[in-house]
């Protein structure tokens, strides 16, 4: 049966902790808007190999003021499965780069899930999320790190052990490849805290946590 | 080599918009069974075609030389391809002494129609029809046996069709909900990503059967945790659990050792005989 579920597990994880977009960076600038368009996911085993899931989103920032920028995602691929998700919030930079001072972006925002179907039992789902990350500038670029935190409000229905918070650390570099034109690059493990290894869905997990994910993204400032 | 692969799953996940319900069933069409490395007496071996629905299904029933009190078993098979991928467990079942049966679902092997929880459901009661009319078999006589996927129809049908002398779920999901939950670390409401519920762990509450719990430790597909415990607590009394150390889903008899894999089910049925 485990065969024959690999492809089912690549439907699963179109959801997967809901998160496939990139952290935001640096601030746009009071009034600034910049559009962004990203695909990537958790790498699965399918059909005798190693895939990442195409996990699309496309999302768009807008600055509120020079420290804080208002964002909102929309999540493409799981429309094709009758299930619509958004995440929306702000992020705040209480540190900007200086030299080998990091910019430090706080990002707190909603994940807003809901089913198209007809004769669902519950239509919506939020899920509370945060993000943190430290951004440095190297060479042209920008290197960053930080950790997505994704809670749940309710326990799953058969496992009331199951992890309430899932942490999902990132590492990326920010490519500049135009004139305000971005590539983002990164590589992130999420569900870290989570044992992964006894799952409808065999993921490319690190000791047996969590999957392996990566994420490209394009960045257009306008 | 790979790379077409890739692209083309890739493809297929982002415009292929579909249920899970369709993917738990990994059905292979073929026109003619091979029972591979079969040591069954050809004598002893009958391919039966029966309706379920309209449609044609097959299965072989396999009689035992000295049956054992007339005792069967009903096979209910995982979902991978057709029977052919399960006769190693018939040879070892064979092996007691047991009258045994097993069919694929509409949608498997020769079998016709397409596979779904409700066509599930009907093929298991055909079965379970076919044993009675032509075989002449008795609910005491009974031992319902489900392995992965085909514990959504034997436990449906100790629930709600017949009353067996045993019921043994082995390598049971609790639900399809709680594979997707799982696999999303997330509480996904139950029916989002599939159109049917497939529910093992609600309708085993009312079996009439006393059921036996086979699950593998290590089973890296459907977790014992969130699936098999949850069929084993929420099952009514007699019960029994048999989790074995270090087994995966589908390795079972074979950690477990054949020898002591069939004792266990013999002495499953026979404790369901005698009540």
């Amino acid at each position: 049966m485990q065969y024959g579920m690999t492809l089912a597990g690549s439907v699963l994880v179109l959801v997967l902790f809901g998160c496939a977009a990139h952290t935001n960076l640096e601030p746009k600038g009071e009034g600034e808007f910049s559009a962004s368009f990203g695909i990537g996911g958790p790498i699965i085993e399918a059909f005798e190999t190693n895939m990442p899931v195409p996990y699309a989103t496309v999302g768009g920032e807008y600055g509120i003021t020079g420290k804080m920028d208002a964002n909102a995602t929309v999540h493409l691929l799981p429309f094709a499965y009758k299930v619509a998700a958004l995440d929306a919030g702000v992020t705040w930079y209480p540190l900007l780069r200086d030299t080998w001072q990091p910019t430090i972006g706080l990002q707190p925002r909603l994940l807003i899930m809901a089913s198209l179907k007809q004769d669902v039992p519950e239509r919506v789902k939020f899920y509370p999320a945060f993000s943190v990350s430290s951004a440095w500038g190297v060479s042209a670029g920008v290197l960053y790190i930080g950790c997505d935190v994704v809670g749940t409000f309710a326990a799953r229905d058969y496992d009331d052990d199951a992890a309430r918070m899932l942490l999902s650390p990132f590492l990326g570099y920010r490519w500049n490849i135009g004139e305000d034109l971005y590539l983002f690059t990164e590589l992130k493990w999420q569900g870290a805290n989570v044992r992964s290894d006894q799952l409808a869905v065999e993921y490319l997990a690190v000791g047996r946590h969590g999957a392996v994910t990566t994420l490209f993204s394009i960045q257009r400032r306008f | 080599m790979r790379t077409p692969v890739i692209l083309s799953a890739m493809l297929l996940i982002m415009f292929t918009a579909c249920e899970l319900d369709g993917f738990l069933f990994n059905e292979k069409k073929i026109e003619q069974y091979e029972l591979p490395g079969n040591t069954i007496a050809d004598s002893l071996l009958e391919l039966v075609t029966f309706n379920s629905g309209g449609y044609a299904l097959y299965g072989y029933h396999v009689r035992s030389e000295h049956p054992d009190r007339g005792l069967t078993i009903l096979y209910c098979k995982g979902n991978k391809h057709n029977i052919d991928e399960y006769w190693d467990r018939v040879m070892i079942l064979h092996d007691l002494g047991i009258n045994l049966f097993l069919f694929d679902y509409r949608g498997f092997g020769m079998s016709e129609g397409e596979s779904s929880e409700t066509g599930m459901y009907e093929d298991g009661k055909a079965a379970w029809s076919l044993l009675q009319d032509r075989y002449h078999v008795p609910a005491d006589s009974l031992c319902l046996y489900g392995y992965s996927l085909g514990n959504v129809a034997s436990i449906y049908l100790a629930s709600e069709v017949v009353t067996p002398a045993c019921l043994i779920a082995e390598a049971a999901f609790a639900s399809a909900n709680s594979l997707s939950q799982s696999a999303l670390s997330l509480d996904i409401p139950a029916r989002w990503l599939t159109d049917g519920s497939f529910d093992n762990a609600e309708r085993v509450r009312t079996i009439h059967a006393p059921l036996l719990v086979i699950h593998g430790s290590d089973d890296d597909f459907v977790r014992f945790r969130d699936n098999g415990r949850v069929v084993y607590e929420n099952a009514p009394e007699p019960k029994s659990l048999l989790l074995v150390p270090d087994a995966n889903h589908t390795d079972i008899p074979y950690v477990m050792g054949v020898r002591s894999y069939q004792q266990t089910v013999r002495e499953w049925i026979e404790f369901g005989i005698d009540l």
